[in-house]
């Protein structure tokens, strides 16, 4: 494995789509992150999976989901059931059901752009921000990423970056290590990018 | 309700689902349908269903009875 020819590849695509995402956007980390993360499981179809967390914005997805499900969930998870732990001994399914649909996408269903959309308050066990930031915080990230995501050449960009970064093994590294990497990459000053070493 | 679910959520992965979103969604149901099978069938039917449902799982590919691939570790 290619560490340094791995960040040096994501330098490259920080510079790249900072061109459809302009200066230095906020939405640079989910969106590279993310297509990291389907590189590594070699799909080709970035456009829809990048994009596929919007389905859950959607509220009957989660209106139709039965009570003992959303139960279930908490329950299942140990650091939420933690943080619920007195919603779910008391069985109070309105604060319960208000939080799912921020929760579920991001704990249930592992989606990797809302992973990096949320980092802070994840690291930070900030489960009830994410609730309340998540309507506001996902409209916006639709509303900013629409004008790159209507360009084709903008998916075709992601797409080489992320298989070149795959062919580096990329897949060897640790999902933390990969968020870092793209999160340091991302915040360095305009114009400084990192060496690409002689063998990558 | 449970018993319905559990079928339509293995003929819906075995169909092959529209998005990896929707897959995975799925996936959860079909977890939640064997935690509650688990906890309220009677001991004969449970053991049943769980070795039914190991074979489903193993044809899927996933880690044990609970954990689908594409779940953390």
């Amino acid at each position: 494995m290619n560490k340094k020819g791995v960040e040096a590849v994501l330098g490259r695509g920080v510079e790249i789509l900072d061109e459809f995402l302009p200066l230095k956007s906020w939405l640079l980390f989910p969106v590279l992150y993310s297509a990291c993360v389907w590189a590594v499981r070699r799909v080709f179809d970035y456009r829809d999976r990048i994009l596929a967390w919007q389905v859950w914005l959607d509220p009957e997805f989660v209106r139709t989901k039965p009570d003992e499900f959303v139960l279930h969930f908490f329950s299942g998870d140990e650091a939420l059931g933690r943080e619920y732990a007195d919603e779910l001994a008391r069985g109070d399914l309105r604060t319960l059901r208000a939080a799912f649909p921020a929760l579920y996408p991001l704990f249930g269903l592992e989606d990797a752009f809302l992973t990096a959309l949320f980092k802070a308050e994840i690291e930070s066990a900030d489960y009830r921000a994410i609730v309340v930031e998540f309507a506001f915080r996902t409209s916006k990230a639709r509303d900013d990423i629409r004008p790159a995501a209507s360009n084709p050449d903008f998916w075709k960009a992601l797409e080489l970056i992320g298989m070149e970064a795959a062919s580096l093994g990329l897949h060897l590294l640790k999902d933390e290590d990969v968020q870092n990497m793209i999160i340091a990459l991302v915040k360095k000053p305009a114009g400084i990018s990192p060496e690409i070493p002689p063998d990558a | 309700m449970k018993r319905k679910l559990f079928p339509v959520a293995a003929l819906a992965r075995e169909l092959g689902l529209p998005s990896e979103k929707i897959s995975r969604d799925n996936d959860n149901q079909l977890v939640y349908c064997y935690d509650r099978f688990q906890e309220t069938l009677p001991a004969a039917e449970s053991k049943a269903f769980a070795a039914a449902h190991s074979g489903w799982t193993k044809k899927w590919g996933w880690r044990d009875a609970r954990t689908p691939a594409w779940k953390k570790e």
